[in-house]
């Protein structure tokens, strides 16, 4: 795939914040907190962690679909963290999305043909004939040639996901957040969606943010991997090094938990205490802590921050860094922008 | 299994697909058929239903006399040549009740529409709005106290009340009852609306971007409308029964044209005297229509809940 | 040895106004004493109707409309309702997904847990009480003292599906049907939850009958596997045979499981197992 530090990155989200206030109390939901990261162009991030880890709020973000508490969002070098109305419409072509419930992402009173057009004719496409004959060629891409009489009930769950996926590249975006786009889908669908988006990227070079639980399917589809505990961000790095060796207790426990499809691989359980927090009790510096067999008494205090421990693999663990300090003395501490 | 099952045991097991060939208006009507085999009920009320309309259509074409021009034949029972009786005036009560089908059904189904028509769009609004912030957010709570304000009076003090202000005419009958009903349908649809735009295919049109407008107006609202169209059966039934009330109490159309109520009305002076047919019959006219539009929007309501479908 | 449970020609029909569909067609299944066999196949493979169907419990519209389950020297599909509740909840124990919907929201867990003991033990209130605070420590809840008086809303996900399983291994059944027992967990909780049933089992010498559609929980955590398509069983096999050489419905499941070492890179773009099935 594209090389992310050649050129400047199609996204940077900087310090992102999100936090739900709890009506009827001064408690928010914690749904993402000091998140930073960049894709490149041509680039996929996989973005993982476990429900409530607040990936999917990072994504609904950067489709200003809620608004960030604070932090911004750069989108090809222009702000877009608090463009409203007209201005966000305007760019809409250029970032699009493709849902976890593929028949709740499409308008049941509609047609095939229609849901495809819609980003078409609100970016200014208003001859209806070119339309047309672009629908055809979306969904000809798709292998749904046909399908544009149909409606979306019709459809089974991975043809109706195909038809989402169509939308999302009608506009022939930079961006594409994909939130869960195969986990409700039956698994022998799965690995189809997945190298249908990977056949798409080849051909357009859009960007892509893969937001999974799965991580079979982040190791064979991401360049880059971000994996998110509680809202923060634990460790970031390129997939093949991150599958390899993890740098964080959390991306260990979470690795070492995928059951692959081979009974003769038997990895190394790296076993968490108890289950995750609630995110309205968010624990103090490192989240991880209270579940960590790793956890030193400094890790209840220290802020954590993300730090480059090896080229573009970085990790909130401050034990692991403090150690990285002692092993390799010359290295300097340097808060790293991570992707860069 | 051929009765009707509980839907709370269908969950436990993933039920396969049904065939493929089911979908669409030929795969509606094929349930549609089954549904309705197995519910003698809602045949009935659809048996009513379309015997008030065709009543309504028709009625004062085939219709044995003259509603309205009296004769000496006054307050005969039952017979042979006069089924239901006859009045104090001497005219047909069969007649007469036949006759005002339509006045009644048009009265109804044109409050019925209005307040259709008014009610939704601005339950969608209210729905939509009420997750804003700023202005809208304003309006959709004040046309909510508005509603609070119209529903806390009793519907039938109401609707005298506005057609006791207004004259008594059908128009204004029709307006009356039109406004009473708009705070059902307005809430049925806001909060249907506060269900459907949480659903992803309103945030995908927002990311295609589209604007609020389109939204509402594309999205939202067509997939919002299910609940208030299945209970506009239920509240043309309630109308007819409001039509017939006000003209009971002589705030409605007034006699001579026949109305259910004002026959019913004019009735009641010689119950005591002993002359029972002249209210009965369009007493159970009223309350078989009545029942009959109910029982279809019940009918309606299950049939359109996917979660009953097997 | 002789099989502990005995599926012969077993059929199921759901019937529906649109037609009738063969959710189970003709299955023969032997599940041996202490084993743990995974059943695999997509969605609508007929697979979760085959668990309950042993149990005599399709739900409507379903009906069994064949064969012979044999446990413990009876046939659970001629036995009378009275009997077959003994059996139930008893003898055979069973773990749906999403457990939380399945538990009373009105009780507390740890009545839940007594509740079933006592209806098919002689067991004083007490004593019931007693015994489930110790299976809610044995399925790794800590505090079972204060967690037996959680209501099911207040648990987590994986909290319930750990009470489900105290739940299923109340009475030592001989046999634990678990449908989908990690549907919806995430994967740290699914491993935990996974050893948690395979220890449960083998503490009390219960087979287990894991029903899934992922191959992974198979690989790691079952001996034998079922491959099932269409309603019917196509491959039985020991887990590493499998693994090693796959049937072609198997292949296909396989390849759809996205191995990993991204090798599954070459995959067909069409469905499938649709195509496997041409």
């Amino acid at each position: 795939m594209a090389n992310a530090t050649a050129n400047e990155p199609i996204l940077r989200v900087e310090r992102l914040d999100k936090h739900f206030p709890i009506a009827g109390s001064n408690l928010t939901v914690q749904a993402a907190t000091d998140v930073s990261f960049t894709i490149g162009r041509g680039e996929t991030l996989g973005l993982v962690g476990e429900s409530g880890s607040g990936k999917t709020t990072v994504g609904r973000c950067l489709l200003r679909l809620t608004d960030p508490t604070a932090g911004r969002i750069v989108f090809a070098g222009q702000d877009i963290t608090t463009l409203s109305g007209h201005a966000l419409r305007r760019l809409r072509p250029r970032i699009q999305m493709v849902f976890q419930d593929p028949h709740d992402s499409l308008n049941p009173r509609h047609r095939i043909a229609d849901i495809v057009a819609e980003p078409l004719r609100l970016a200014g496409m208003h001859d209806a004939r070119e339309r047309a004959a672009r629908v055809g060629e979306l969904l000809e891409m798709v292998q749904l040639r046909g399908f544009g009489d149909r409606f979306p009930h019709q459809l089974t769950g991975g043809q109706a996901q195909r038809v989402a996926i169509a939308r999302a590249i009608a506009t022939k975006p930079d961006l594409i957040v994909l939130d869960e786009p195969t986990s409700a889908l039956d698994i022998a669908v799965r690995a189809d969606i997945i190298n249908l988006l990977m056949r798409l990227q080849r051909e357009f070079g859009a960007s892509y943010l893969f937001i999974s639980h799965d991580l079979t399917a982040v190791r064979h589809i991401a360049d880059r991997v971000a994996i998110m505990y509680l809202g923060q961000l634990m460790e970031i790095a390129p997939a093949h090094a991150l599958f390899r060796n993890q740098l964080h207790p959390y991306g260990k426990a979470l690795l070492s938990s995928v059951l692959y499809p081979d009974p003769t691989a038997t990895p190394a359980r790296f076993v968490l205490e108890g289950e995750i927090p609630s995110p309205i009790h968010v624990p103090p510096a490192c989240p991880l802590h209270t579940r960590c067999p790793l956890a030193r008494p400094e890790c209840a205090t220290i802020p954590i921050w993300l730090e480059e421990l090896a080229p573009g693999h970085a990790t909130a663990c401050t034990r692991a860094i403090a150690e990285s300090w002692t092993t390799v003395p010359d290295v300097e501490p340097v808060a790293a922008m991570v992707g860069d | 299994m051929e009765s009707v099952q509980s839907a709370a045991a269908i969950d436990v097991a993933s039920v396969p697909a049904a065939p493929a060939a089911v979908g669409g208006f030929r795969g509606e009507a094929r349930y549609f058929a089954y549904f309705t085999r197995r519910r003698p009920l809602f045949i009935f009320g659809l048996v009513v239903v379309l015997l008030s309309l065709v009543a309504a259509a028709v009625g004062p074409y085939v219709a044995p006399y003259d509603p309205i021009k009296a004769t000496m034949d006054i307050l005969q029972p039952p017979s042979a040549s006069h089924w239901m009786g006859t009045d104090a005036s001497g005219s047909d009560v069969f007649s007469r009740v036949l006759v005002a089908t339509r006045i009644d059904l048009v009265i109804a189904l044109a409050a019925t529409a209005i307040s259709l028509l008014v009610g939704t769009p601005l339950g969608g609004l209210a729905g939509f709005w009420s997750s804003s912030r700023g202005g809208t957010r304003w309006a959709s709570e004040l046309l909510l106290r508005l509603m609070d304000i119209i529903q806390s009076f009793p519907v039938f003090i109401l609707a005298l009340a506005l057609v006791a202000v207004s004259g008594p005419n059908a128009r204004n009958v029709i307006a009356g009852i039109a406004f009473v009903n708009i705070p059902i349908f307005l809430r049925l649809t806001r909060s249907a609306v506060l269900t459907t735009q949480h659903r992803a295919f309103v945030d995908a049109a927002r990311v295609s971007g589209e604007s609020d407008l389109g939204i509402v107006f594309r999205h939202v609202l067509p997939n919002s409308l299910a609940p208030a169209l299945v209970n506009a059966s239920a509240t043309v039934g309630w109308s007819i029964l409001l039509t017939a009330g006000l003209s009971f109490v002589g705030a409605g159309v007034r006699p001579p044209t026949p109305e259910w109520g004002a026959i019913i009305a004019q009735g009641a002076e010689q119950l005591v005297s002993g002359h029972w047919w002249i209210s009965f019959f369009p007493g159970l006219a009223l309350a078989t229509t009545v029942f009959g539009y109910a029982i279809v929007g019940d009918g309606l309501r299950q049939f359109l809940d996917p979660t009953k479908r097997v | 040895m002789e099989p502990l449970l005995d599926v012969r020609q077993l059929t199921t029909d759901y019937v529906t106004y649109a037609g009738t569909v063969r959710a189970v067609d003709r299955v023969d299944l032997q599940v041996f004493p202490g084993e743990l066999i995974g059943v695999v196949g997509t969605a609508a493979s007929g697979k979760s109707t085959l668990a309950y169907s042993i149990l005599n419990l399709v739900p409507p519209p379903g009906r069994i409309v064949g064969g012979e389950v044999w446990f413990e020297g009876q046939n659970l599909l001629t036995l009378p309702e009275k009997r077959l509740q003994q059996v139930r909840g008893s003898r055979i124990g069973l773990i749906v997904p999403d457990p939380r919907r399945h538990l009373n929201p009105l009780m507390r867990v740890g009545d839940q847990i007594a509740a079933v003991m006592r209806a098919h033990q002689r067991v004083g209130k007490a004593t019931a009480q007693a015994r489930a605070r110790d299976l809610i420590a044995t399925v790794g809840i800590p505090d079972p003292e204060w967690r037996m008086r959680s209501y099911p809303h207040e648990l987590s996900g994986g909290m319930c599906q750990r009470i489900a399983i105290a739940m299923a291994v109340a009475n030592n059944p001989n046999l634990i049907l678990a449908d989908e027992p990690t549907a919806g967990l995430d994967v740290t909780v699914q491993v935990q939850i996974l050893d948690l049933l395979r220890d449960a089992a083998r503490r009390q010498g219960s087979a287990t009958m894991i029903v899934t559609r992922d191959l992974g929980i198979v690989a790691h955590y079952c001996q034998r596997v079922a491959v099932m398509h269409e309603g019917r069983i196509v491959e039985v096999a020991d887990t590493r045979a499998f693994f090693a050489d796959a049937g072609p419905i198997g292949q296909s499941l396989l390849r759809a499981t996205m191995l990993a070492r991204g090798e599954t890179a070459a995959a067909p773009d069409s469905d499938t197992v649709a195509s496997a099935r041409r």
